[in-house]
């Protein structure tokens, strides 16, 4: 039992690592900063609650689990605010995405009437 | 596509103030572990200016349900984890294999209150290969990184989920 879960617990640290690598990959590799965004979700998503179910799977059923599941229920509220505040600062000084734009009318974002 | 105004709903409702209350309280005494008369104090002074900011922002007007954050929204999260995990696995593929191919586009939120279009737009922020660039009204502007991404989007099926949660 015991090494069953020192196993489950490895391999989820392993795959939060791997998450952590592809998201800082991600960054340098991708065009520009709306696509950036995206590989940050990867280690804010994929790779916190990896590593955090590890760390839950280590500690047992116990109050420091609860606090470690409560730091995952609180990021992953926060964190998406972060990624829109970024593209919407980056849309509102003007940076131009690489990006297809595909809209119904042509009109510019923010530049919705009605 | 058309927009609407979104209407602010200014009216307090007494049962999610005590759910609040009771729930800020409750967190509290959890994560203290510390019951001495100065600590419950200013326990009782943080949970109070938490509970008052949330007043002052109108943000306890009955658009949020207490009663639904343990019933429905659970099985939400469940449902959300299942496709953050996806797109996950997607957006990793897509920048090992170089293969992406951005594009921007509107999408029209279904939400009637705007605790349901911030939690509609934080959903699709959260999905990793999907970003809200720009909210105006109902309409969102997404970033998406290949077209299957922006496919999940414009498919409205997290739309549905999160129209069926708010009523």
């Amino acid at each position: 039992m015991n090494l069953l879960i020192d196993f489950l617990s490895f391999s989820c640290f392993f795959a939060g690592t791997v998450a952590l690598i592809t998201g800082s990959f991600g960054i340098i590799r991708l065009p520009d900063v709306y696509s950036r965004i995206h590989a940050a979700g990867i280690i804010d998503t994929a790779a916190v609650g990896f590593i955090i179910l590890g760390m839950i799977l280590q500690s047992g059923f116990s109050l420091t689990s609860f606090k470690l599941a409560l730091i995952v229920l609180f990021l992953f509220f926060t964190s998406p605010i972060s990624g829109h505040a970024v593209a919407m600062m980056a849309n509102k000084f003007g940076v131009k995405p690489q990006a297809r734009e595909i809209y119904k009318d042509n009109k510019k974002i923010g530049e919705t009437d009605g | 596509m058309r927009q609407k105004n979104i209407k602010k709903n200014q009216v307090i409702n007494s049962f999610s103030v005590i759910a609040y209350t009771g729930l800020m309280v409750l967190l509290w005494l959890i994560l203290s572990g510390h019951y001495t008369q100065l600590l419950l104090w200013f326990g009782a002074l943080s949970c109070g200016f938490v509970v008052f900011m949330a007043w002052n922002s109108d943000i306890l007007n009955g658009d949020i349900r207490p009663e639904q954050l343990f019933l429905k929204v659970p099985l939400y999260w469940l449902w959300l984890i299942k496709e953050i995990l996806k797109s996950n696995f997607a957006t990793g593929k897509a920048i090992w294999a170089n293969n992406y191919d951005p594009e921007i586009f509107k999408v029209e939120a279904s939400q009637k209150s705007e605790n349901g279009l911030a939690n509609y737009a934080n959903s699709i922020t959260l999905t990793p290969g999907t970003v809200t660039v720009f909210i105006e009204g109902n309409l969102f502007v997404v970033h998406a990184l290949t077209k299957e991404m922006g496919d999940d989007v414009r498919s409205g099926i997290m739309d549905n989920k999160i129209t069926k949660l708010e009523l």
